[in-house]
């Protein structure tokens, strides 16, 4: 797969297609990888791929200058997706080089939990697809299975106990914004919780400030996260924000029957409607 | 400070008293309703004007549509200790500007759920459609709110003097 991905890359810049290759290389003497961007030909070699690619490139697309091609694994590409949705990069602008991914490993050498309920180890979206030698053998039906777990588990608690476990949670956020700073998603030039006139979100790392920012920050995402992960992945305190994503999801699919990333022509679930969306709960 | 000039607009639940004595019980609920100017807003103005008689639990802010009511705003009411929200807007299909108030049905759909999920008491938040003729829809409205909201009790998710809000002692 290293030497074909290699090899479409140098294809790709030779032809003038892109001016850039956004891809992973090794990073110093260790198993796992950084991001890097690759103008010239001749330095193609650095690109690696393995199950230690685990960062999502497409953060970096919409601050390209220039023509750009972008190593992209399936749940990457779902955010390529909803990028071109959201007039925020045009399609012919950025090259998408589809690897099959086969489950991406953690630091520590195990699965990603993203990985374990993947649908999409075949970008859904790409110019070109690098497949895999040993593609995923696991069913779809497993997969589905065990996607909700985790939501419905928290589901099932009562309030109160909700109420707790997401305070216990929260307490901890100290407010770096990673989460923020690796979503492709989040690229409001200015973000609400840096907003003061008016304070909208406390910005100390309070518990109350906290609670505010997690609830925005999962709901300014919400018909619009494509659950690539990267924001519990970096959460230097270990905060379950997929738990939270994931509950979004699953309403917006229960109740608009959307799923985030796939279709580049529709619009997004909350800047559309329909007549009959459902509306039980008003008086 | 002393003003007598005030005393028949006094409110006997302020904020101070609610958030430093948690839970004496015969507190009366506080609910912040956002109101559509175009509907709701004149809907509760005709049940004011044909005196129809309704809990005086709400507090009325009046907002350009129903659209116009960010998620954050019903976020930060809880926030601030209120017992509960309403969001009303016109009925479908007759908001002034087309279309508002189905973004709005929208957006409170998927927000609502976000609530409960961290923990909200679902009873807290409410929406409805109210038009300007429904007078009395509106205080029927304001009646099961307002039983509901109580039935839940004070909002205790923030207690004040609490934690460190980053506000320093005032």
């Amino acid at each position: 797969m290293v030497e074909e991905l290699r090899k479409k890359a140098e294809e790709l810049l030779r032809s003038g297609k892109v001016e850039a290759i956004i891809g992973y290389q090794r990073s110093n003497g260790s198993a796992s990888t950084t991001p890097c961007f690759i103008e010239a030909e001749d330095e193609v070699t650095r690109l690696v791929w393995d199950e230690h690619c685990v960062y999502n490139l497409t953060l970096y697309l919409k601050e390209m200058k220039k023509k750009a091609g972008v190593v992209a694994k399936g749940c990457d590409a779902k955010a390529v997706v909803a990028l071109i949705q959201e007039n925020q990069i045009e399609r012919d602008q950025v090259q998408i080089i589809g690897v099959e991914c086969e489950r991406q490993l953690d630091g520590k050498g195990r699965v990603l939990e993203k990985c374990k309920t993947c649908q999409v180890h075949i970008p859904g979206i790409y110019d070109v697809l690098i497949r895999s030698k040993t593609p995923t053998s696991k069913t779809e039906k497993e997969e589905l299975a065990e996607e909700d777990d985790a939501v419905r588990e928290l589901e099932a608690k009562p309030v109160s106990e909700r109420w707790r476990f997401w305070q216990k949670q929260f307490e901890k956020c100290i407010r770096c914004y990673a989460c923020r700073q690796i979503c492709p998603l989040c690229y409001c030039p200015e973000c609400i919780t840096e907003k003061t006139m008016p304070q909208w979100i406390l910005p100390s790392p309070s518990l109350k400030g906290n609670t505010a920012w997690n609830v925005v920050r999962a709901f300014h995402l919400a018909g619009r996260c494509v659950d690539c992960g990267e924001c519990e992945r970096v959460c230097p305190v270990g905060i379950p924000l997929r738990k939270l994503n994931k509950k979004l999801e699953k309403e917006i699919k229960t109740m608009f029957d959307y799923v985030p990333g796939l279709d580049p022509e529709k619009k997004p679930p909350l800047t559309d409607f329909r007549m009959d969306d459902p509306e039980e709960f008003v008086r | 400070m002393k003003d007598t000039s005030s005393v028949e607009m006094k409110d006997t639940t302020s904020t101070e008293e609610r958030g430093s004595e948690p839970g004496t019980p015969k507190e009366k609920a506080k609910i912040a309703a956002f109101l559509c100017r175009w509907c709701s807003y004149a809907g509760a103005d005709l049940a004011g004007g044909s005196r129809r008689k309704y809990p005086p639990n709400i507090r009325i802010i009046r907002t350009p549509c129903s659209a116009r009511i960010n998620p954050l705003f019903v976020w930060k009411c809880l926030e601030e200790g209120l017992d509960g929200v309403l969001v009303s807007g016109c009925h479908p299909g007759e908001c002034h500007y087309t279309e508002g108030n189905y973004h709005t049905r929208r957006t409170f759909a998927v927000f609502r759920k976000l609530l409960e999920y961290i923990g909200i008491e679902p009873e807290r938040f409410h929406m409805s459609w109210v038009s300007a003729a429904e007078g009395d829809k509106w205080a029927e409205v304001v009646k099961e709110v307002a039983k509901i909201v109580e039935s839940v009790g004070p909002n205790r998710y923030f207690p004040k003097g609490n934690e460190n809000d980053g506000r320093g002692t005032s």
